[in-house]
């Protein structure tokens, strides 16, 4: 089931019903279950048989952690229990994920060296939707038990409805236990501040997604079988540049408005159902820097990378040569991350190294540094504009990696950006008119928190707030574009 | 140090958040009596939405067969609205691609078929070609006694792409699909009654919605029936070295999926006719003669002068009963055709009561 489709209306008008008559309370049991139950419905609506994955694994990491805590393990069997979980996890997102990504990279890799592979074709393997969020969830449970930062949960029910519940499951933000599990005994009463925030949150999450994402995704990759986009034009030699960028733009601002509309849409249904989800973008498209840019996008992917994957390689604990490896390897493994592809992998080299670079010249920390005098202040600006430009554009020249599905095409695409511009574009089109006022919304997002984190801008007022939403919502039910499904389920 | 709020602040915090809802609410109001306002006050930004009064709801008997996607396949193959029944009691089957759709009208066609008491059924698809009306005789074991192919692009050995996606998903998947759309289409009927559809104002772009008959496979368009295109402008059409050319390298390979096509359709007891609907392009008619010289399939070739419709080559209602008036009394003076619908019995079939709505 996916948030825009009227079968989550049904749902969740299910589960507001349930928030209002036996989720009053802190400690209201019946609410649970009507989560859990809804949260297995959401995720059973797709393929029933995904079901047997996620109880699985979280009946592994269950028990896992209530293994973990033990007193009578020695910390060799600690070590061992660990690595089940992690191996359970680990080997169920390999296999449905990365398996015909392996057979296929060895036979190329054979076929290079003039080999002929024993296996022809790829195996038929259907991802389960949702599988690299909630896998990822479920680890970072096991390890911050092992880590001794949290008390397992105390029922295998509870802890399920940690790892399902339906506004998360399959797109994230990447929970932790240790910022969710306490909320099921926390107060849950109904205030007039939540239910507003909550639906600003749907409706900002609405707009985005079916107004600003839906219509440019359609713009750009046509209707399969009816219409053809336009992306995939750039992989033609001596496509126009200038249109080429456009399209990064659009592109740009169609991933951040599906991901973030999504997200949106999570945060602002989990809030009126009485939970607090982690905020997973904060405009990346103002980022100064590289790192900066990973503190605003995706957050809960770029902090359970440092937390449980950049840590334990060393960090920057470990020497300068080091931290520039481990920043590539956990890059290049969030890249691999999103998808079992080269382009996936590439996008990940890119932004690994780029930040390694950064770090290697101090660019962040340059970036970071307030300036305490006027002629420091304008030193500083000559050097921030510039060097933001040039954040901004390898993140958008990183997505045409991301979007490509081959990397000879996004070479291919990448290579024609760069050429003198022809100037093709016809703005008589309706089509082309409309993608580019659709670019202002999300421009106008991120210029209005600079202003607020640059100039403290103040931050918009609830009656300010309300009045967008309105307008949102009216958007998103007059402007709306051809369902799409969400870019991020298919990680 | 611990901050804390009074509970007078948290009352004033509390009631801001009541009075900025009741706001949004006021400003969501005033957006939808300014968008009306609009959209009455200048009729110049309005043209034929889908969005009308009057549009029925769909229902047991008219179908949504296409809302933005085409969702026939799936219909016919997971057999909603009990499809297999209709296409079980189907004496003659009309099959082809969109322009088949448009062209065999079952109000035009079955008051020829009434005078012999049989049934006509139009299963023609968007982009219809043999792989997956053949998927569909043999899934719900169709016996029609009479088979007439629009032969344009038809025997291509080709599923389609929407034929294969509808035949990879599981009934439930499809359902699930299916019925989304339904509830999409029907939700937005209602709802755009009351807020304009800007966006299609603003892409100047209408998109069909197509209806379907349950029982006779008739198509009905909720808007874009006719821009009143010329589609035939003369008779025959100008045939060109290059038509010639092209239909000669396609006799082979649509040769042998015909006969694969007529073998089974023979199986089954049914005659099979070749037929043309009519339309700018001259080669597959071109086509069409040398299949039906070379394998011996009746061809009844019609070509009217005059032929009005949208996108080109979708007749509307007028030009499908004119084509249809000159077609359907030489198809029912075909001997092959008249040998099965007057003289011999069709091949025994099951009771439609033994068949389940969803196979």
């Amino acid at each position: 089931m996916t948030f825009i489709s009227y079968a989550y209306i049904v749902l969740f008008a299910v589960a507001l019903l349930a928030r209002v008559t036996i989720g009053r309370s802190s400690n209201a049991k019946p609410y649970l279950w009507v989560l859990l139950a809804l949260s297995l419905i959401f995720y059973g609506w797709f393929r029933w048989w995904y079901l047997l994955i996620l109880c699985g694994t979280a009946t592994v990491d269950y028990y896992a952690a209530q293994l973990l805590v033990r007193p009578s393990l020695t910390a060799r069997q600690r070590k061992q229990v660990l690595a089940v979980s992690m191996i359970s996890n680990l080997g169920v997102l390999g296999f449905f994920k990365y398996t015909n990504f392996a057979l296929g990279s060895i036979r190329a890799g054979l076929g290079y060296f003039g080999i002929a592979a024993p296996w022809q074709d790829a195996i038929t393997i259907t991802l389960p939707i949702g599988i690299s969020f909630y896998t990822f969830q479920s680890m970072s449970y096991t390890i911050d038990v092992y880590r001794g930062l949290l008390t397992p949960a105390r029922c295998f029910w509870r802890f399920l409805l940690f790892v399902s519940f339906f506004p998360h499951l399959v797109a994230g933000p990447i929970v932790r236990a240790l910022d969710y599990l306490y909320q099921f005994d926390r107060p849950r009463r109904i205030r007039a501040v939540v239910v507003t925030e909550g639906v600003a949150l749907i409706a900002r999450g609405l707009f985005l997604k079916m107004v600003c994402a839906d219509n440019i995704g359609t713009f750009l990759a046509g209707i399969p079988a009816i219409s053809d986009g336009v992306w995939d034009k750039g992989y033609v030699r001596g496509a126009d540049s200038a249109t080429l960028w456009l399209w990064v733009a659009l592109f740009s601002a169609q991933i951040y408005c599906d991901f973030a509309g999504y997200t949106d849409i999570a945060r602002g249904s989990a809030y009126l159902l009485g939970y607090r989800l982690t905020v997973n973008f904060r405009y990346p498209y103002i980022a100064s820097s590289f790192s900066d840019f990973w503190r605003r996008w995706h957050i809960s992917l770029s902090s359970w990378l440092r937390d449980y994957l950049y840590r334990p390689l060393g960090g920057n604990q470990q020497g300068r040569a080091r931290t520039y490896l481990n920043l590539f390897t956990v890059m290049l493994l969030g890249g691999l991350w999103h998808g079992a592809a080269w382009p996936f992998v590439l996008w990940g080299g890119i932004h690994g190294t780029a930040l390694a670079v950064e770090r290697m010249l101090g660019l962040a920390d340059r970036a970071r540094t307030p300036a305490t005098t006027w002629t420091a202040a304008l030193a500083q600006l000559c050097w921030s504009v510039p060097y933001f430009v040039v954040v901004q554009l390898v993140v958008a020249l990183a997505w045409v990696y991301f979007r490509s599905d081959t990397i000879a095409h996004a070479n291919m695409f990448a290579a024609n950006l760069f050429t003198a511009p022809q100037w093709t574009l016809d703005f008589r089109e309706p089509s082309l008119r409309l993608m580019i006022v659709l670019l202002l919304p999300v421009a106008a997002l991120h210029l209005r928190q600079l202003a607020h984190e640059t100039a403290r801008f103040p931050v918009a007022a609830p009656f300010e707030r309300a009045a967008w939403a309105a307008m949102m919502l009216y958007l998103a039910a007059t402007v709306y574009g051809r369902a799409n499904a969400f870019i991020y389920f298919q990680f | 140090m611990l901050l804390s709020i009074s509970s007078s602040s948290r009352l004033q915090i509390r009631h801001r958040a009541l009075a900025a809802g009741v706001f949004g609410l006021i400003v969501f109001a005033a957006m939808v009596a300014a968008g009306n306002a609009w959209d009455r006050s200048f009729p110049s930004t309005r043209f034929d939405t889908p969005y009308r009064d009057g549009v029925p709801d769909v229902n047991r008997e008219w179908y949504l067969a296409s809302e933005k996607d085409v969702l026939d396949y799936d219909v016919f193959y997971h057999g909603w609205w009990g499809t297999p029944q209709a296409l079980r009691r189907a004496d003659v089957l009309f099959l082809g691609n969109s322009r088949a759709m448009y062209a065999f009208r079952a109000e035009y066609f079955q008051p020829y078929l009434d005078v012999l008491g049989v049934r006509g059924y139009n299963m023609a698809l968007p982009s219809g070609a043999d792989a997956f009306p053949l998927a569909i005789i043999r899934k719900y074991d169709l016996h029609p006694k009479v088979v007439v192919v629009n032969s344009d692009a038809f025997f291509a050995n080709d599923l389609t792409s929407f034929g294969a996606w509808a035949t990879e998903r599981s009934d439930w998947e499809s359902w699930r699909l299916y019925y989304e759309y339904v509830a999409s289409w029907t939700a937005r009927k209602y709802l755009h009654l009351l807020l304009p559809p800007w966006r299609e104002y603003l892409l100047d772009r209408r998109y069909q919605v197509m209806y379907r008959s349950a029982s006779t496979g008739s198509v009905r368009l909720v808007v874009g029936e006719d821009d009143q295109r010329l589609m035939t402008p003369v008779s025959p059409p100008p045939i060109s070295a290059a038509d010639e050319a092209t239909a000669d390298g396609m006799v082979p390979s649509q040769l042998r999926n015909l006969q694969v096509f007529r073998e089974e359709v023979a199986a089954r007891g049914a005659a099979m006719v070749l037929t043309l609907v009519p339309y700018g392009d001259s080669m597959p008619l071109v086509l069409t003669r040398k299949l039906s010289a070379i394998s011996g399939v009746p061809f009844i070739e019609e070509w009217p002068v005059g032929l009005e419709g949208a996108a080109g080559s979708h007749m509307n209602a007028r030009s499908s009963k004119r084509f249809l008036d000159m077609l359907m009394p030489r198809l029912l003076a075909e001997p092959a055709v008249k040998v099965r619908l007057l003289g011999q019995p069709a091949l025994s079939r099951q009771s439609s009561d033994s068949w389940s709505l969803r196979p």
